[in-house]
């Protein structure tokens, strides 16, 4: 655990002195050592150089490891609950539940604040709870939730939801057409403006949950009854776990749009490398997501620049590759 | 002695099936409880309500006196543990890890295992004989190795009641003699309260103080192994010939099935003609052609479950159109059947102006020289103002033998044609 906060300090660094224009690594540092923590020699760089560090860079890295954190963690959980190792928010259609709620909310307008609250990100974890309820219902056998049933119906709630997305690019302005559909592709570009202070806290508050029901996710990835002999109240976890992974995930696609394979990828190899136990593989995930995606975003920021390419593009190039690469060489022992 | 468990007049249906109907059930603190009976005949549906993993309908589960539903799940866990049949697991949890869950009903919200737990599992290892094996992936186990594995964990849950869903069905002799001397040593020194459903019933009968035999969601023996396995009740419950006699070592009840050997191997190839309607032919059908027989029916209305069935299946037929009464051609079809079997066989159906002739066909078969089997009927309903009592009495009048049920079926028949 140590050695991934390590990583992720490290690779965030990185991070933020690469780019269009390369900051060395030893002026970033003092550059954050002295705006953050005080110390060291407060010159030896340009007023453009520490403004690019701290208010473009900084925040673009932070989110990227908000969003890579939220969409591992959320994954993690997800297989857990459905007991199958290919379950993430994409798969169940809650990343299209959220991605819609978001784009009808900036297509109405609603970018900035209303009453207070923020719109977007509102509209996005209704739209990944509404997924949720709704795959959970079309799911739902006799009260119970069978894998198979829950998978079938993520599939068809998110094709449906692809279309709705579809329908309403196509009948947009061309100018928001881009906008859009650059946010759809999986990108941290819009998000600097956005309160990262907020979306912060909902992954606090739902990370902190979650981190908690680790212990009944060991039991529940035994499956429902097994959880149940052992002292886990099924029904009532279930709900609160869905809930949590989906107010985490709607909280980083209103900002980031549709990445994926990190939800899916990113808590086999935890698993690969440190066991299958929740109370670990949860936060592990998270800041192994952390660092997955802000590698990521530093490719997609950097490997054209100054053109960028959308960070959805660069984790699904990555991403698919590696899966693949897992599934050949374990065969059905996937598992991790 | 006092009861852990108590099931009061349960009604449990999956939908559209009704599993059981005003169930009562006790097990006593301290005892051994075998759970015995033929697949599907309700046996895990049964431990499910005990443990409270399903609901009755109608009536009420108790634990120590609470109603089960209202009891917290981690509570009911520090009391009850369950093994499983079987358990998949998607992740590579170690078999350390895995025996560990056992004691999650102990750990508060943010816990680690404390040294106390580890020792517990530690124990349960040991008496199951898979210390040295923590470390391994519990998917790479042997089959018998994940059973050991089960047991162990419902052990570290320290349960005073443990429910076993056949235990040792995948153990080897050595482990499967092992396993149940550690269930009753458990039982003896720890006052442990085990069900034990088994489908080894001299296992069942040799460690189990008390059995319960289900026969289609009722209890229909229960008692000391002596007096529910009897060679009348397996051959009831079972429709297999048994023979049951004393273990010599044990005293417990020792069951042998009869098999058939290669003796009546001439006997096959014979013909036998069913009289039936209602669908009350098609279980003997089946089994008589199991048994290397050939089997017509007669007569039949097409459209009956018998007929569906015979068609199926390719059976030389008699038939009438459909709800039609007997016709004479038709009696004659069946009569011409009948000439060409070895034995005719009286199913139970019921009996009206329609399928009369039915009988009458009996009778001419058994004037002209035929045997016939009759399985005994009721006539609960007599549509017929009492011709068909008069004509069953022919029969019997006649020289049919009686029957009282299909367990019988397949001895009588071969009793029969081996006598020719």
């Amino acid at each position: 655990m140590v050695l991934l906060f390590i990583g992720l300090t490290g690779v965030g660094v990185l991070a933020v002195s690469l780019g269009a224009v390369t900051i060395p690594l030893a002026k970033t540092w003092s550059i954050l050592l002295h705006n953050f923590l005080g110390f060291g020699p407060a010159g030896g760089w340009s007023e453009s150089e520490s403004s690019i560090i701290l208010r473009v860079r900084l925040p673009r890295a932070i989110s990227g490891m908000l969003v890579g954190a939220a969409l591992s963690m959320s994954g993690a959980v997800l297989q857990a609950l459905l007991r199958n190792p290919l379950a993430d928010p994409f798969v169940l259609g809650i990343s299209s539940g959220a991605a819609v709620g978001a784009v009808l909310a900036i297509l109405f307008g609603l970018g900035s604040t209303l009453l207070g609250i923020y719109p977007v990100p509102a509209a996005s974890f209704g739209g990944a709870l509404l997924t949720l309820f709704l795959v959970y219902f079309i799911a739902r056998v006799e009260g119970r939730v069978p894998t198979q049933t829950m998978l079938l119906a993520g599939v068809i709630v998110s094709s449906f939801f692809s279309a709705i997305i579809m329908f309403l690019i196509s009948i947009t302005s061309n100018e928001q057409i881009y906008n859009v559909t650059f946010w759809l592709m999986g990108n941290l570009e819009y998000l600097t403006t956005q309160p990262l202070g907020g979306t912060f806290l909902y992954l606090l508050i739902g990370g902190t949950v979650l981190f908690l029901l680790a212990k009944d996710f060991n039991l529940l990835s035994l499956g429902e009854e097994t959880a149940a002999e052992l002292g886990v109240e099924v029904e009532r976890v279930k709900k609160i776990a869905f809930v949590f992974a989906s107010l985490i995930t709607g909280a980083v696609v209103s900002f980031s749009g549709l990445i994926g394979f990190v939800g899916l990828v990113v808590p086999h190899l935890v698993r690969m490398i440190w066991g299958p136990d929740h109370r670990f593989l949860l936060p592990a995930s998270a800041l192994m997501g952390a660092i997955i995606l802000v590698v990521a975003d530093t490719i997609a920021r950097t490997i054209m620049a100054p053109l960028e390419i959308p960070v959805g593009v660069v984790t699904a190039m990555g991403g698919a590759p590696f899966f693949v690469y897992l599934l050949r060489k374990k065969g059905h022992a996937v598992y991790h | 002695m006092p009861s852990i468990i108590n099931l009061e007049a349960v009604n449990f249906s999956y939908p559209g099936r009704e599993i059981f109907s005003h169930l009562d059930l006790s097990l006593k603190e301290g005892e051994i409880l075998g759970l015995i009976g033929p697949n599907s005949s309700g046996k895990t549906t049964l431990l499910k309500l005990m443990d409270g993993l399903l609901y009755p309908q109608k009536g009420k589960v108790f634990l120590l006196g609470k109603e089960i539903p209202k009891i917290p799940r981690r509570q009911v866990a520090r009391t009850i543990a369950v093994v499983p049949q079987e358990m998949e697991v998607p992740f590579a949890f170690t078999v350390g890890e895995i025996i560990l869950m056992g004691r999650a009903p102990y750990l508060s919200r943010f816990g680690w295992e404390r040294p106390k737990d580890l020792s517990v599992a530690r124990e349960a290892m040991a008496l199951t004989d898979v210390a040295g094996l923590e470390d391994r992936p519990f998917l790479k186990l042997s089959q018998g190795e994940k059973q050991r594995v089960l047991i162990a964990r419902a052990l570290a849950q320290e349960p005073r009641v443990i429910l076993l869903d056949e235990p040792t069905s995948h153990l080897d002799l050595n482990h499967q003699v092992e396993i149940n001397e550690l269930i009753r040593s458990l039982n003896f020194q720890k006052k442990l309260t085990v069900l034990n459903i088994s489908h080894d019933l001299n296992l069942a009968a040799e460690y189990c103080h008390r059995l319960v035999l289900l026969s289609r969601g009722s209890i229909f023996a229960v008692g000391t192994p002596a007096e529910v396995i009897t060679e009348e009740n397996i051959r009831r419950v079972y429709e297999t010939n048994v023979m049951v006699e004393k273990n010599p070592l044990s005293g417990a009840p020792r069951v042998t099935a009869i098999g058939k050997g290669r003796k009546d191997e001439g006997i096959r190839q014979r013909t036998i003609h069913l009289i039936c309607g209602e669908g009350s032919g098609v279980d003997s059908a089946r089994r008589l052609l199991l048994r290397g027989y050939r089997v017509s029916l007669g007569a039949l209305n097409v459209g009956d479950t018998d007929q569906k069935v015979g068609k199926s299946l390719g059976l030389p037929m008699a038939l009438e159109e459909p709800f039609a009464p007997i016709s004479e051609r038709t009696l004659r079809d069946n009569l011409n059947l009948m000439a060409k079997a070895d034995l005719v066989v009286v199913e139970r159906f019921h009996v009206g102006r329609g399928n009369l002739p039915n009988l009458q066909a009996a009778i001419e078969a058994l004037r002209q020289g035929k045997k016939v089997i009759v399985l005994e009927n009721d006539l609960e309903y007599d549509f017929t103002d009492g011709e068909a009592r008069r004509d069953y009495r022919l029969l019997k009048e006649e020289g049919a033998v009686f029957i009282p049920d299909h367990s019988r079926l397949l001895e009588e028949a071969e009793r029969i044609l081996t006598s020719d």
